[in-house]
């Protein structure tokens, strides 16, 4: 589904990714793990198309589709989906009218009928009752006055109504409390059903207790230092991160 | 060579005063217009420099030759009336044709025994009149009185608790092959305890028309009045109006605009505060494009304790448009814990338009909370990015967040089918 072949890729004309290899197939569950500050954000805006990073060198494909050569919004439309390590506010736009668009785009993509406020009401409130999300998340603007874990929540919720084929986690546990960690734990199993793959950045293995995944990478100076399989996150609380880094 | 906008001024006063010399007066109405003459005299017609009018460009508006008009050409007839009318007010609506108000052409049944609606000659409300001209300080407001020559004096009784909003519709017919302006007044005055909502609309405005109207409201002790005014089509014309707002005790007013522009528009709104408790709200939305203008003047004074106003004024402008927001709160000696806030947000959507703002706070008094701000920026490229990684296109992640702007002004429209409006006009012009 995915291949990211010595990636090289930058921000400001600093060099950050140093050449990272990686591939992700359908119904597998990916974690990267590493300090902050060693690249790992990069690389979730670097496959969403962020226009302020830049890649170097390197290729990344998805689903046999030079990645790189598309636009945003078309990677999206392809099926990626990533969960914002700071989603950001959009005052005076209603956050359920955004997911509605959001999900007509994809609906139109498919070739499917759109639907009208209504019949988009059911399908939010499901997905909001799956999730144990309040109501209030519906009347309010995109993220505006949320607190950090409530943004994280309305991700995962954004998540579940686009039914992403590849998800990219960033840092979504961070600043959850762990009734939230567990929320969002849980969506992200829901999600993860053999046809979707997904890709967690994280700092902590705390989240890695729910979710499970198949392949645990170091990434350290922008260069995976050590994969391994879910035991290693374990080894990674015991011993930190410490003596990757020289 | 061209004129110099002083030559230009000075030749448009003439023409002025040449259409006074043969204007055939009301002769109920005279003296108000014989009083804006002098007062006219007084003020003369405003330079470059005029603190009233520092980002109002008037020069295409002195360069035209204006025809007062008396009167429409063909009467319009009730079908064209109509469909101008807002649904809940279809027994509740005043007509004003050309500026002068059409008694035929209104229908005010839904109201009897609880307003009363005259002709401005017949109303109450000459000696008034007559001292609103000695004190004007806006010469556009003063031109009104010039040529003062119809209107309507509405009069809601006390304790009248108005259920059925009433409709205030101006029609501008124009005249083939001229450019024509009029002169509109109408007289508001609620009565102690009464409430009402009234929703103001301009339609036909042809192109090269100079709308000129003034309002005046009077709020009883107590009163509250909420007030919706859409301005939509005749983007060629000059649309200028001055509102008076006279706030006894605890009277509470709450005034929100929507303008899709003009090719000037101007509006002037002069609040007084007067009596302890009184509460004004304002808002204000402009959408401009091409090289549309509009521009807004605020005074709120405070002369009374305990006194809030709050203002919030948004412009959202693209290719060459010019807006403008000129807002100041005074607040009198003795006016203590008076609240005043003012906003001002432009969104800029071309690097060619242009947002002047001047938000100020006069205070002569001690115990107050006053704060103002202005914005000006363009859309934020973070949140578009955000939108299209979740499969918006970049056009409708931009539409999303300008509409968004400007929804946070027309959702507060306090009539439900005049906010409809200006969605749907508005938003279309952004489209």
């Amino acid at each position: 589904m995915l291949e990211i072949k010595n990636l090289v890729a930058g921000l400001d004309g600093m060099e950050i990714l140093k050449g990272i290899s990686l591939t992700v197939n359908k119904g597998e569950i990916h974690s990267i793990m590493g300090p902050n500050g060693h690249g790992k954000s990069t690389l979730s805006k670097i496959l969403i198309g962020h226009p302020d990073y830049k890649v170097i060198s390197g290729s990344v494909a998805y689903n046999g589709r030079n990645l790189l050569e598309m636009p945003p919004e078309e990677r999206a439309l392809e099926g990626i989906f990533l969960a914002y390590q700071y989603p950001v506010e959009i005052p005076g736009v209603n956050n359920a009218e955004f997911m509605r668009m959001a999900y007509n785009a994809k609906l139109k993509r498919e070739g499917k009928e759109l639907v009208d406020a209504l019949d988009f009401e059911e399908i939010l409130n499901a997905k909001m009752s799956l999730l144990g999300i309040e109501s209030k998340f519906r009347e309010r603007s995109v993220n505006e006055g949320f607190s950090g874990g409530e943004k994280k929540k309305n991700e995962i919720l954004q998540m579940a109504i686009l039914e992403p084929r590849l998800a990219v986690l960033d840092e979504i546990d961070s600043g959850l409390d762990i009734d939230a960690l567990k929320i969002v734990a849980e969506g992200v199993n829901k999600l993860a059903d053999g046809n979707n793959a997904l890709l967690a950045i994280t700092h902590y293995p705390r989240l890695l207790q729910y979710i499970k995944p198949r392949s645990v990478h170091v990434m350290i100076h922008g260069k995976i230092v050590r994969s391994g399989g879910h035991d290693l996150a374990r080894e990674l609380e015991e011993t930190g991160y410490d003596r990757y880094i020289h | 060579m061209g004129m110099t906008l002083k030559e230009i001024t000075q030749a448009w006063e003439s023409r002025l005063l040449e259409l006074y010399g043969r204007f055939e007066s009301n002769p109920l109405l005279r003296p108000v217009n014989e009083a804006a003459a002098k007062r006219l005299a007084e003020l003369g017609l405003p330079g470059k420099k005029h603190e009233m009018f520092t980002f109002v460009s008037l020069r295409e508006l002195f360069t035209i030759q204006f025809e007062f008009q008396y009167g429409p050409e063909k009467a319009p007839d009730e079908g064209q009336v109509k469909k101008h009318v807002y649904p809940g007010c279809e027994q509740s609506y005043i007509v004003l044709v050309d500026g002068k108000f059409d008694e035929k052409l209104s229908n005010v049944v839904s109201l009897t025994g609880l307003i009363t609606v005259a002709p401005l000659e017949k109303g109450p409300d000459i000696a008034a009149l007559m001292d609103g001209v000695k004190k004007e300080n806006d010469i556009f407001a003063c031109i009104n009185s010039l040529f003062l020559s119809g209107g309507v004096s509405v009069e809601i009784r006390d304790g009248t608790k108005l259920e059925t909003p009433i409709q205030i519709l101006h029609l501008s017919t124009g005249i083939a092959g001229k450019n024509t302006f009029t002169s509109p007044r109408v007289i508001v005055n609620i009565g102690s305890g009464s409430g009402a909502q009234v929703v103001e609309k301009l339609a036909g405005n042809p192109g090269g028309h100079f709308f000129n109207a003034v309002t005046e409201v009077n709020m009883k002790e107590g009163a509250s009045a909420q007030w919706s005014r859409v301005q939509s089509g005749g983007a060629g014309g000059f649309h200028f109006s001055k509102t008076r707002i006279r706030m006894a005790k605890d009277s509470r007013f709450k005034g929100v605009g929507a303008s899709s522009g003009g090719k000037v528009e101007r509006h002037n709104c002069e609040v007084r505060l007067v009596g302890e408790g009184a509460e004004l709200t304002l808002r204000g939305l402009a959408v401009l494009e091409g090289t549309e203008q509009a521009h807004s003047y605020f005074r709120a004074y405070h002369e009374a304790p305990g006194c809030s106003s709050y203002q919030l004024f948004r412009n959202i402008l693209r290719g060459a448009s010019v807006a403008s927001v000129d807002t100041a709160a005074v607040v009198r000696p003795g006016a203590q814990l008076t609240v005043s806030e003012q906003l001002i947000n432009n969104l800029m959507l071309s690097g060619t338009a242009r947002a002047d703002m001047k938000p100020i706070l006069m205070i002569h008094a001690d115990d107050v909370k006053c704060k103002h701000g202005a914005t000006v920026g363009r859309v934020d490229e973070n949140q578009v990015f955000y939108m299209r990684s979740r499969g918006l296109s970049d056009a409708q992640a931009r539409a999303l967040l300008t509409s968004g702007f400007a929804k946070s002004v027309i959702n507060e429209i306090p009539f439900a089918p005049a906010a409809q409006e200006a969605d749907r006009i508005l938003l279309r012009k952004l489209e």
